[in-house]
């Protein structure tokens, strides 16, 4: 082994040209295969928390009756979960589940947008029934609210997304403000902008909720903001709109909490019942306000307010709900969640009625793009690849040809096939370690330098690629790992035609060159 | 003793369209310690019958015993180590291994055989290198030694190996003829002392003289054989 490192560095040293143009090969390739795993890797990243955790949610708790996976075609299908409490309960003893949240998902139609303006197409928009202040414990700081602010709890309003106040202005030249806004010049569009002047704006909503059956009401909801993703908001806004739960619930045709039954006091259902029953409405002893105060527990005035106020008092988180969203722990697959989410809710018979998807499934098509731009980035990775493997084959098939006459001397001194062999890839090993390593730092360097660099992009192709707004490669040892692998695999396979060839130069060979 | 058996053994090769006939039926034996000359002009097939004799090409046909073994059925690997262990070989244009000094070009074969103490590759080369005179170049490279000089660290590592046989192909024809009769005189002796079988090829009638046997050849075929 030592006579074949001692001459194939020798060799390397002798061919200087030959080996700084392998090396520059193997430089470039372990340069850019390092900065495509760490732009892999950001992208992977970015999407996890930018897109995924952020804003999409690993699993999607929904109605078991919906059988297709993919949330906007089943839109107008998702009905209420049932056994809602059972299932909150079920979720929230999972070990890998980090949060989660209930809300109401549907879309409805903009009546009196779809009406007006220029266009004649009927605009929809998409609804994300919340409660403001568990959706901010949730997804934390990922959103602006550009204007206005988010309805408080119990206030009725609708969040609208930056991404579809622009569209709407583009379709039927209405600009949607927050109540009590004013237009704020650096958020306009260009278009809305050369019409500032006679720019027509609106601050509420007519919406009607689209549903699978025809008990949707139409409701008039104030504009109580406009927000925007802090990352790849031009992707995603059109389907991220927010709506106060119960608004949600009204304009989707759902059972709000006002509408649901509350638990009377004792007295009061006796009362109830006594109205009910014709009998005693007509008896001898009617139910009269004078005989009502007999009763001591009816004679304070404070305790029937209370009870009034008892009345009034809406629970919002009602079972009211027709999806689920959870983000699992750092680190957990939520593919892996999910089946035990299901698995959980098999044991506790829930599965007829809920089921747990992974976002994969549940966001396809942006699953699909994620998917997509990862294939991208990898093929332009194996090309690299597949160029390095190839000019490396051709200059070592060349180095083997040029010495045939020393390769076949040794040939008939003694040397068998696997020591010719050897020579070559402990040239390229050589190489590889030198050229690769440096290639490799010099991509760590590269992506160190991209970090504080803080190139943005608008393109939404590009903050795909990105996983957000910001190209933030990052350096992993699993990337790091990956690129030596990459590295070792390169040489290696670039060596097979070379060493084929130097295998096939016969001890002849050397003595017709001569 | 019988070291080689060479029986009719023929060599063909295509060229273009048509077959070159290199040997056409050779006979010939060989016997330890001989310092045999294969005679001819060029084209006879001298060199083709050394490359066949030193494993380093294939009969067409025929038979090549080398000891008791027949070489004409012997896979690469066997034939590899056959060379390494038996056959030492000097060329014409001394194909030393740039990239190695002298004293690694001598070692060289001795690096390749297994179970060798590296005190024992030591003492051999170090002895090679004595007998042919270089002792002061052991540290340079092929490219800095004149012609002679190459040549003498090609038959150092040619005898390195204490091989039974040796063969020379042209060994002076790129040399001055002082340095060739040098690099003869050298053979011969140890060939002598030795008792080394050497086969070596020339076109030169000044290098027969050295020979103890002449063999010409001519067209492909043994045209006479002298002691």
């Amino acid at each position: 082994m030592r006579l074949i490192y001692k001459i194939a560095v020798r060799n390397l040293l002798r061919h200087k040209r030959r080996s700084i143009a392998v090396g520059l090969v193997i430089f470039i390739g372990a340069f850019f295969m390092t900065l495509g795993n760490g732009a892999i890797g950001g992208m992977e990243k970015g999407m996890e928390f930018n897109i995924v955790k952020g804003i999409m949610s690993d699993i999607t708790i929904m109605p078991a009756e919906i059988k297709n996976d993919n949330l906007i075609s089943s839109l107008a299908d998702l009905t209420n979960i049932e056994r809602y409490k059972e299932v909150k309960k079920i979720i929230k003893r999972q070990n890998d589940v980090h949060k989660f949240l209930f809300t109401l998902f549907g879309s409805a139609v903009m009546l009196d947008i779809s009406t007006q303006g220029s266009s004649n197409d009927i605009e929809d928009i998409i609804l994300w029934g919340v409660d403001f202040d568990e959706y901010r414990e949730m997804y934390g700081e990922n959103m602006d609210i550009i204007e206005g602010e988010a309805p408080e709890k119990g206030e009725k309003g609708i969040l609208i997304n930056k991404t579809l106040r622009d569209r709407i202005y583009n379709l039927h030249n209405i600009w949607l403000l927050p109540e009590n806004g004013s237009l704020v010049k650096e958020n306009l569009t260009s278009e809305a902008l050369a019409a500032y002047d006679s720019l027509k704006t609106r601050n509420d909503l007519v919406l009607m909720g689209i549903t699978g059956s025809t008990t949707s009401t139409d409701v008039r909801v104030p504009v109580k903001g406009i927000f925007k993703y802090k990352q790849i908001n031009e992707l995603v806004g059109n389907y991220y709109n927010f709506i106060d739960i119960e608004t949600a619930r009204e304009c989707l045709g759902y059972i709000t909490a006002a509408d649901m039954i509350t638990d009377l006091p004792e007295e009061d259902q006796r009362l109830l019942n006594s109205v009910d029953d014709e009998a005693n409405l007509f008896s001898d002893n009617p139910v009269s306000e004078s005989n009502f105060y007999e009763n001591p527990e009816h004679k304070s005035d404070d305790n029937l307010k209370s009870n009034k106020k008892e009345n009034v008092t809406h629970d919002y988180n009602t079972e009211t709900f027709n999806l689920g969203r959870i983000n699992v722990k750092q680190g957990e697959s939520p593919e892996i969640a999910s089946e035990r989410i299901n698995l959980a809710f098999k044991e506790a018979n829930l599965d007829k009625f809920v089921r747990a998807v992974p976002w994969r499934r549940s966001w396809s098509m942006i699953s699909g793009f994620i998917g997509a731009v990862g294939s991208g980035l990898m093929i332009f990775i194996n090309c690299i690849f597949f160029a390095a493997i190839l000019m490396i084959a051709n200059t070592m098939s060349m180095a083997a040809m040029e010495r045939t006459g020393e390769i076949g001397t040794m040939r008939v001194i003694g040397a068998q096939k696997r020591f010719t062999s050897g020579m070559f890839i402990a040239e390229t090993s050589f190489l590889s370690f030198i050229f690769g390593g440096l290639g490799i730092l010099s991509g760590i360097v590269a992506i160190i330098a991209f970090n504080v660099m803080d190139i943005r992009t608008a393109s939404p192709f590009l903050q795909f690629a990105f996983g957000g707004n910001v190209f933030r490669p990052i350096l992993e040892i699993n990337g790091i790992i990956t690129c030596i692998v990459q590295l070792a695999v390169i040489p290696l396979l670039g060596l097979i035609y070379p060493v084929l060839v130097a295998r096939r130069i016969r001890p002849i060979d050397a003595m017709t060159r001569n | 003793m019988c070291r080689i058996k060479v029986e009719s053994v023929t060599k063909e090769y295509p060229l273009g369209k048509t077959i070159v006939h290199a040997l056409r039926g050779v006979d010939l034996t060989v016997q330890t310690g001989d310092f045999m000359s294969v005679v001819g002009a060029s084209g006879s097939g001298k060199t083709t019958l050394l490359n066949i004799i030193g494993c380093v090409d294939e009969a067409t046909s025929g038979s090549v015993k080398i000891g008791d073994e027949e070489i004409t059925e012997m896979k690469d690997k066997k034939l590899t180590d056959l060379r390494l262990y038996k056959i030492g070989f000097i060329f014409q244009t001394f194909n030393l291994i740039p990239v190695l000094n002298i004293r690694e070009n001598v070692e060289f074969p001795l690096l390749l055989m297994k179970n060798l103490k590296r005190s024992e590759i030591n003492k051999r080369t170090e002895k090679l290198i004595d007998q042919v005179g270089i002792k002061e170049f052991i540290k340079h490279r092929p490219s800095e030694l004149s012609g002679g000089q190459r040549q003498r660290v090609a038959i150092a590592r040619a005898l390195v190996t204490n091989p039974e046989i040796v063969l020379a192909d042209e060994p002076t024809a790129n040399l001055d003829s002082e340095t060739g009769n040098m690099i003869l005189e050298l053979m011969k002796e140890l060939n002598i002392r030795e008792k080394t079988t050497f086969i070596f090829s020339t076109h030169d009638p000044d290098v027969i003289k050295y020979a103890s046997k002449v063999v010409r050849i001519k067209d492909g075929l043994i045209s006479d054989q002298e002691a």
